[in-house]
């Protein structure tokens, strides 16, 4: 739990700080720079691929923040309007609870991947 | 699809738990086991430092100091096939003069082809701490030094020309702090030790090992003699010009040559032994590496199949470990008694005093490619198809798999988040989580069936 929590500061402080969130490029900064072309780096090139795919997952994740908060300003959304429309509230639980789910998951990817080591005997 | 799925997974996780038990439960003991000896091992091969403890004194013997140079990139350094190691010809002389009298530890990550090489720096050790020295090309006194002129480099006569040239001797003496450098004596022994030295690095493997041995030899002036002993290794192999007291009258090396180069021998086979020791146990014990340890250790002398037969019976019989840990250690008192010979040996037959000492550097590890790192067609030769398959299932198992299973349970949780747009996003979060959990265990279970199996189709 721990480690989760880190990994979700370590990735809202990454995310909203040291930059102008006004300034146009801001989000594309906070994305580029670690799926950048150089992260094909590498004295093979089979060791470059590798670079990249955790460049590119470590990407997702400020994503994965900017998304869940959408998420929840969405399912807040549908339950303001839930007199006016009556699927607002069912709609409103699944988007919190599902979007709750994917952002565990996301952080805690690398956790569960130790787990499956463990399981897999090595 | 659903409940077949779900049976397929229950069943694979009841295999990998068997498969986990089967082969965690009688090793983990002996694991730690191996561990605890190892490390002890480790401890005694780092009290290997004979020349550590070389006098620091005023005089002549503030010759017995490091130096560390560090060549500019502009330098290109060539191979050449009749020595056993690296020489510079780019002008700065005094690097290959140099050659003839220090250990030159060369860069060999920046070392990429055999014919014209630019090596971005090099040391230079005797003994002791190294001095970091840096040439600086546009500096006054390096101009001076590489506008000495030479003749052609190989011949005799150079090599005397340098030994007394005084610009040569003057940048040696400013950089390193020696006073009386050259030794004629040393250098018959010291050429052939860096040779030896140099031949030592030629068999190492940077895909396999974690350290690198230098030979360290000082020297001490006691009386002053300019007697040229000769060159040690040409000696030895019995051409060009030689030295009565090593080659008798009919042509023949003397018993002290003879000792010598078996002594020199043993300990090169010796510290290829203790270097795979140490780069391994620096790395920890992994099972899956028992075949790779019993190819590095085909060289130790008298032990060869004594020690691959230990390692392949650990997998099966634990109380093999202390033997196969004491042929180890075997090897290891070896080393410390042919380098205390060398030592001995060379005492005996310089008028100065000598030192040799062995000293242990952490190497940068370069990535292994699937196909190795020698892309000579002899190289090309040595890496087996096993070699090949056992790498690629290294790769994919320890490298591929975990940052493809990451990225591909990330990708799942992103899906999640895209529910407020499309509902139908969870049944694809789903699918990416589950079918990378179920593909990264299958990959696991595959390498625990082949780790298993190990050794019923012959293959250590």
């Amino acid at each position: 739990m721990a480690l989760f929590i880190t990994h979700i500061s370590y990735a809202v402080t990454s995310t909203v700080s040291a930059e102008d969130a006004s300034n146009p490029r801001f989000f594309y900064n906070q994305i580029r720079p670690e799926s950048a072309p150089e992260c094909a780096s590498g004295a093979k090139g089979l060791n470059a691929i590798l670079n990249c795919i955790v460049a590119f997952t470590n990407a997702l994740k400020p994503l994965a923040v900017v998304l869940f908060v959408l998420a929840i300003t969405i399912s807040g959304a549908y339950l303001i309007f839930s007199p006016v429309s009556a699927k607002g509230v069912e709609a409103a639980k699944a988007i919190l609870i599902w979007s709750s789910v994917g952002f565990v998951i996301v952080f805690s990817a690398t956790v569960l991947r130790d787990i499956v080591k463990q399981i897999g005997g090595n | 699809m659903k409940r077949f799925f779900i049976v397929f997974l229950f069943l694979g996780l009841m295999g990998v738990s068997g498969v986990s038990f089967a082969q965690g439960a009688p090793l983990a003991v002996n694991v730690g086991t191996i561990k605890n000896q190892i490390s002890l091992l480790v401890q005694q091969i780092d009290k290997i430092n004979l020349g550590a403890a070389w006098p620091q004194e005023s005089g002549q013997d503030r010759e017995l100091q490091a130096c560390t140079v560090e060549v500019p990139p502009s330098t290109t350094a060539y191979l050449y096939p009749q020595y056993p190691f690296w020489g510079w010809w780019d002008g700065s002389r005094s690097i290959w003069f140099a050659r003839n009298f220090l250990d030159i530890h060369v860069d060999h990550a920046n070392l990429t082809k055999m014919d014209s090489l630019r090596p971005e720096k090099f040391s230079i050790t005797i003994l002791g701490t190294p001095m970091p020295i840096f040439f600086d090309t546009k500096a006054e006194h390096w101009k001076k030094t590489i506008e000495g002129s030479f003749d052609t480099p190989g011949t005799s006569s150079n090599e005397a020309h340098l030994k007394n040239n005084p610009a040569v001797i003057s940048v040696l003496t400013h950089y390193c702090g020696r006073y009386n450098f050259y030794r004629p004596q040393f250098v018959a022994v010291g050429n052939y030790l860096e040779g030896l030295g140099q031949g030592l690095k030629g068999t190492y493997k940077p895909s396999d090992s974690t350290w690198k041995w230098i030979l360290h030899i000082g020297w001490k002036d006691v009386g002053g003699t300019k007697e040229v002993l000769g060159d040690l290794k040409t000696a030895l192999d019995g051409s060009g010009a030689v030295h009565d007291a090593f080659i008798g009258p009919d042509g023949s090396a003397k018993p002290t040559m003879q000792r010598l180069s078996k002594l020199l021998d043993d300990l090169k086979i010796n510290l290829n032994s203790i270097e795979t020791w140490k780069g391994k146990a620096s790395e920890g014990i992994n099972f899956d590496n028992v075949g790779k340890w019993a190819e590095n250790t085909k060289n130790t002398a008298n032990n060869t199949n004594q020690i691959t037969a230990a390692l392949k019976n650990i997998l099966r019989n634990p109380s093999e470990v202390d033997r196969y840990l004491g042929i180890a250690e075997q090897n290891m008192q070896q080393l410390t008694q042919s380098v205390q010979q060398l030592s001995q040996l060379i005492l005996s037959i310089t008028p100065g005093s000598v030192e040799v000492s062995i000293e242990k550097q952490p190497i940068a590890v370069m990535p292994v490619g699937i196909f190795g790192n020698d892309a000579s067609p002899e190289g090309y030769k040595k890496v087996g198809p096993d070699t090949i398959a056992e790498r690629l299932r290294v790769f994919i198992q320890d490298q591929l798999a975990p940052p493809l299973f990451v990225l591909m349970v990330v990708l799942g949780g992103i899906f999640y988040l895209f529910v407020p747009f499309n509902q139908a996003n969870i049944n694809k979060g789903k699918d990416y989580v589950r079918f990378a959990i179920l593909g990264y265990l299958i990959i696991l279970v595959a390498s625990a069936i082949l780790t298993l199996t190990r050794g019923f189709f012959g293959n250590p």
